[in-house]
């Protein structure tokens, strides 16, 4: 039984607040170490395009880079909307319903990069059981 | 005493971003037990023992976001298929998914310190 538009919308209780609260910052320093992450990886694709490193790999940090940007701003935002929840009463909920949507944003993301970990385990598995 | 109910658009949000999560939690489960899979025939083979262990330490911070994320997939899609504790098995599934970003904060940070600790020659 959905509620009338006219009644007040939901608000956290204080335990729900804590629940809240600790989601929130934790998709924040998530979204943080992703950033690191990211600006770590497009310092070395300029380093690796400067020529100050060995190899073809450093090809790989730019494509892993914008992953991890992509997931910084999706955590950071959602992390934010769980945190609003707390501090403007009033819209509990949809605060709650905007940061879901930009943590399905981001798992959709890291399903992509833990598909692609799966792959790489499974050749790697394979290697194992052949040699 | 009854519980706030999602209304039809809140229920479509919290259902994508369940089986989302279900979905992230199916593949990082199966990945980690793919590494252990590998670890143990990294055993049997007698095979280098640091590609050993980087099987088994990947598998454990798989296993457990995997399992937190299945966790919190099964009860975001709870609170949809369900009537009378909406807002409860949200914040179930908020306390799981708190678990698997902590684990994944951890294990991160102690990849890059490990990362960092190699590349300035301390375990070299």
């Amino acid at each position: 039984m959905n509620p009338p538009h006219d009644t007040p919308s939901y608000e956290l209780s204080q335990e729900q607040n804590v629940d809240m609260r600790s989601i929130g910052t934790h998709a924040i320093v998530w979204g943080g170490v992703c950033g690191a992450v990211a600006v770590l990886c497009l310092a070395l694709s300029v380093a690796g395009a400067a020529g100050k490193l060995h190899g073809p790999g450093w090809r790989l940090y730019a494509p892993i880079g914008a992953v991890n940007a992509i997931l910084a701003i999706n955590f950071v935002i959602a992390g934010r909307d769980f945190r609003a929840a707390i501090h403007r009463p009033g819209c509990d909920i949809t605060h709650v319903m905007a940061g879901l949507s930009h943590l399905s944003r981001a798992v959709q993301v890291q399903i992509v990069v833990a598909l692609v970990f799966v792959a790489v385990v499974t050749a790697a598995t394979l290697f194992f059981g052949g040699s | 005493m009854a519980e706030y109910e999602f209304s039809s658009g809140q229920n479509e949000v919290v259902e994508r971003f369940g089986r989302r999560a279900q979905r992230l939690g199916a593949i990082s489960t199966a990945g980690g037990s793919l590494c252990l899979l590998a670890a143990v025939l990294g055993i049997r083979i007698e095979a280098d023992a640091s590609r050993i262990l980087l099987f088994l330490l990947a598998s454990l911070p798989q296993l457990s976001v995997g399992l937190s994320f299945l966790g919190a997939g099964r009860d975001l899609v709870g609170v949809v298929e369900t009537q009378g504790h909406d807002v409860t098995l949200l914040m179930d599934a908020m306390r799981n998914l708190a678990v698997a970003l902590r684990v994944q904060i951890a294990m991160t940070v102690v990849f890059l310190v490990l990362v960092a600790a190699v590349a300035l020659g301390v375990l070299a």
